[in-house]
């Protein structure tokens, strides 16, 4: 899992000074200085926390309904289901599990 | 006295001052005053932005005023489309905002996602995004002038593209306050990645 630091600038990479467009009151302007260092906090930030908290939100959206998951169970066995359900916490892993 | 006038064009004699009907006043191609609903305070457009920055947007003309953007999303990724207050041309960053927000959407069959926050130094509409997919919203803001908390209301539709599921669609339906009782004068919204929207947005006053 990579750090604060490591996300900022990983960011950096993604979206170098000079590149970043805000359109601001008008008129589109390319972030320098503070407001751009300001704004890779925020991104890196934002990153950051979906990596240590996004798995859980992903799992939930990507779970088949409660009424889906009893008919599969019903029309295909607990081997089956646990297939499915496997398949979605390894493509969301938790960190450190 | 007549009791009607037909005439096709009426201008403004004071230069600056607009034409005022019964209370209400014409000036620029806005209608203020009066039982007047919705006025549009500003408009434009934007490609391949990180972020809409307005000031000087709310003053004590209106006390409500309603946002609206319609356009795409321009890079995928599940980001929020998040908002803060602007004063003096400034950002305020106070971790105050609260914000629940519903997120129904239909994979396979059908689900919901919900989100709280409690302290967050943004205000929040969930959202997904899907490279050249349309991206919509709707935000009021309430009261970022007054002396009492700015409240936001607002509505999001989006696709995005989940992986297991494949594309899809999805509605955000959230409201948050921001307990703090700032004179706000303008507005910064932005994706919570570093996704870029196209499309126009218009500004609406309302009392």
């Amino acid at each position: 899992m990579a750090t604060l630091e490591e996300h900022k600038a990983q960011v950096k990479i993604d979206k170098p000074e000079g590149t970043v467009k805000v359109h601001k009151n008008g008129t589109d302007i390319f972030i320098e200085g503070d407001a751009y260092n300001a704004w890779v906090d925020d991104v890196a930030a934002s990153r950051l926390d979906k990596e240590q908290n996004g798995w859980e939100e992903n799992r939930i959206r990507e779970y088949p309904t409660i009424a889906d998951q009893l008919d599969d169970i019903y029309h295909n066995g607990l081997d089956a289901w646990k297939v499915t359900i496997k398949k979605v916490k390894d493509d969301n892993p938790k960190p450190g599990e | 006295m007549a009791s009607e006038i037909k005439v096709d064009t009426i201008s403004e004699k004071t230069s600056g001052s607009g034409v005022s009907i019964d209370g209400a006043v014409i000036k620029d191609g806005k209608v203020t005053g009066g039982a007047a609903g919705l006025t549009l305070i500003t408009s434009g457009s934007v490609s391949a932005a990180t972020a809409i920055d307005l000031d000087n947007i709310f003053t004590s003309t209106f006390v409500n005023y309603l946002i609206t953007f319609n356009g795409q999303s321009n890079e995928s990724g599940n980001e929020d489309l998040r908002v803060r207050m602007n004063a003096g041309g400034s950002q305020d960053t106070t971790a105050n905002n609260t914000n629940a927000g519903a997120t129904p959407y239909k994979e396979g069959s059908s689900g919901m996602n919900v989100e709280t926050a409690l302290t967050d130094t943004y205000y929040r509409m969930i959202a997904a995004w899907l490279n050249g997919q349309p991206f919509t919203f709707m935000l009021n803001v309430l009261s970022p002038q007054a002396t009492a908390n700015t409240c936001f209301h607002s509505s999001l539709h989006s696709m995005y593209n989940s992986g297991s599921h494949g594309a899809s669609v999805a509605s955000n339906i959230a409201a948050g306050i921001k307990s703090e009782t700032t004179s706000f004068d303008g507005i910064y919204i932005y994706a919570g990645g570093s996704q870029t929207m196209t499309g126009s947005y218009r500004v609406y006053g309302y009392n």
